[in-house]
């Protein structure tokens, strides 16, 4: 009850501030601007043979390996393209509602009023991250109608389109939390927001940088695992056959990525590992923000109250 | 919303560094159920520390606090139900408005909804703002915003109320309607540390004063308020001012006009035999009564 009262007052300050609605209108613009770009892309060069109607799904024989794999696989290539273009969006966009939310809260005076105001941590973290993500929620939606483009050039699974979208919106609230906590240790708005960058750009670049690191050493198997964790390659694996022919045809070298965890007897996909890992890096991070804005929490207090044999 | 028993603040040898510097040093204080104290001191003194650190909102190095009875390290959020904290920084949401801000912290101590409304409303009575109370807290004069402050931290009657610097910045009629506010509260027996630059801003309202300097907490003393006794004399008034002048235990002793003031007797029986006196030394008097000075303060 306290904490969706919180969650409401908090939402009530974002939709009234001008940020949210200039993110959406941006948004909406960027994106019927990108499938514009797209259509009229089309138009002027197409991986299709000349004549074939767009519905069709060419035969590899007669063309290049890679024309005739974008070629087969259109739909989920211009999918794949439109989701990490709303990927992209949700890292810009996120860190930006997120960031300045307890720094300024702090500076304020608000954040010690509601924590005075008998609210846990906890609480006020949830809080805080529900607001940043409803609004990058509404960005995010205002961008989605725009992979329906799609479906207009031959389209994917249902199944994998599904897969799709929740990477992607894991993948936001994981960099709406890191957003959050950077905003609970940082003392600027500034400070909060380059700091969140950079963790995000550790995140998305982390992995492949050390698969690369690794695969240069000859550790190729753990090059494969470590890089499966990285967003970007999270997203391409919801395709499976896609990401295969994309492996062999541009890293010829390495190794067959990583599509499935053996987790006993059963084959958990990548990308829902990596959806997993993902939320539960977001609630530790909640958690940590929770543990940084609290001035007693137990873990900051335990010593003094260990000499002062006090128990909790 | 009840309180263990003992003191309603205790603080023993608290003392609170941060970045290197040391805010509060060795602090003890003790402040009774129903007592008003004033943390008086310049800027820097570590006054806002010291009602952080009851208020559970800076972790002391060392030393232990209790507030209405419970350790606040091991339970600020029982703290937190039994205190109303005004920060020097109002904290208010620039776009939410007064009684957005009320029925939301009411929300936050857990009051029903009937419970809100009805908190809410007669806070915003109380604190006059009944006029503003649906406009967003940005369109909103400091006094008010003060006000509205102090609005909040009372919605859910806590028994120990903490302000930090609750009249700086606020005009004197601001000022006024503030102060009779915390008289008000001082009346209703609920326990107040009031942390003030100014001993004359808060000197009406306080029991005890704790000056504060360097972080160090030094003797509290007694703040009782001046009684300044007053004549008006008929015909010349030298005389009662000589004869005042001379009797012991009279201090202070001032002419103007037809009136003389002094001060020094403390029991309406005291002064009534001074006034017996006077008129045993053919001092004619056509007005006799007496007023409270503001300790700290001056003769009007």
């Amino acid at each position: 009850m306290r904490l969706l009262s919180l969650v409401r007052w908090e939402l009530v300050l974002t939709v009234r501030g001008l940020a949210t609605h200039l993110a959406v209108t941006l948004m909406s613009l960027a994106s019927v601007g990108l499938v514009g770009v797209g259509i009229f892309g089309l138009n002027l060069w197409s991986p299709f043979p000349t004549g074939q109607s767009i519905g069709f799904r060419p035969d590899a024989a007669g063309t290049p390996q890679l024309s005739s794999l974008l070629g087969a696989h259109r739909g989920g290539v211009a999918f794949l393209v439109l989701l990490l273009w709303l990927l992209l969006v949700a890292t810009l966009v996120g860190p930006a509602f997120g960031a300045g939310a307890i720094v300024r809260d702090r500076r304020s005076g608000r954040l010690d009023r509601v924590l005075a105001d008998a609210s846990r941590a906890d609480a006020v973290a949830i809080a805080k991250l529900l607001a940043s993500l409803i609004p990058l929620g509404i960005v995010l939606a205002a961008g989605g109608p725009s992979t329906s483009f799609a479906w207009l050039i031959g389209g994917l699974a249902t199944r994998e389109a599904m897969a799709g979208v929740a990477v992607l919106l894991v993948a936001a609230v994981l960099v709406a939390a890191i957003g959050l906590v950077c905003s609970a240790i940082a003392t600027t708005e500034v400070g909060a927001l380059v700091a969140s960058y950079f963790v995000i750009g550790g995140l998305f670049l982390g992995p492949l940088v050390a698969g690369v690191g690794l695969a240069l050493a000859g550790s190729r198997t753990a090059a494969v695992s470590v890089v499966s964790f990285d967003p970007l390659v999270a997203l391409l694996s919801v395709q499976t056959s896609l990401t295969v022919g994309l492996t062999r045809a541009l890293l010829v070298d390495w190794p067959n990525p990583r599509l499935f965890w053996l987790v006993g007897r059963v084959r958990v996909p990548v990308w829902a590992a990596d959806v997993l890992v993902y939320a539960l890096l977001a609630a530790a991070l909640v958690w940590l923000t929770s543990v940084v804005i609290e001035p007693l929490h137990p873990i900051k207090t335990w010593r003094l109250r260990r000499a002062q044999g006090v128990s909790r | 919303m009840s309180a263990a028993a003992g003191p309603a603040i205790e603080l023993r040898g608290v003392t609170v560094r941060q970045g290197g510097r040391t805010l509060l040093e060795a602090v003890d204080l003790t402040l009774e159920t129903g007592r008003t104290c004033a943390v008086v001191g310049s800027n820097g003194s570590g006054k806002s520390a010291l009602l952080r650190v009851v208020a559970t909102l800076c972790r002391p190095s060392a030393g232990s606090v209790r507030v209405g009875g419970f350790d606040a390290l091991a339970r600020p959020d029982q703290v937190r139900r039994l205190i109303g904290y005004v920060p020097d920084e109002a904290g208010l949401a620039e776009r939410l408005t007064p009684r957005e801000h009320l029925g939301m912290v009411a929300a936050q101590h857990g009051l029903g909804r009937a419970d809100r409304r009805a908190a809410t409303e007669s806070m915003l009575e109380l604190v006059d703002l009944v006029a503003h109370d649906g406009r967003y807290v940005a369109t909103l004069s400091r006094g008010q915003r003060r006000r509205l402050a102090l609005a909040m931290a009372l919605v859910h009657d806590p028994p120990i109320i903490l302000l930090d610097e609750p009249v700086a910045g606020v005009d004197d009629v601001g000022r006024g309607e503030l102060l009779s506010v915390l008289v008000e509260l001082r009346s209703m027996e609920k326990t107040l540390l009031i942390a003030s630059q100014s001993q004359a801003d808060v000197a009406d309202v306080c029991d005890v004063v704790a000056p504060l300097s360097a972080g160090h907490l030094l003797p509290l003393t007694k703040q009782e308020a001046a009684v300044l006794t007053w004549l008006e004399v008929l015909g010349d008034p030298d005389p009662a001012v000589r004869a005042l002048r001379e009797r012991p235990g009279v201090e202070d002793v001032r002419q103007d006009g037809s009136f003389v003031t002094f001060q020094g007797p403390s029991s309406a029986e005291e002064r009534s035999q001074v006034a017996e006196w006077l008129v045993a030394h053919a001092v004619h008097l056509s007005g006799f009564g007496t007023t409270t000075l503001p300790a700290g303060g001056d003769h009007p």
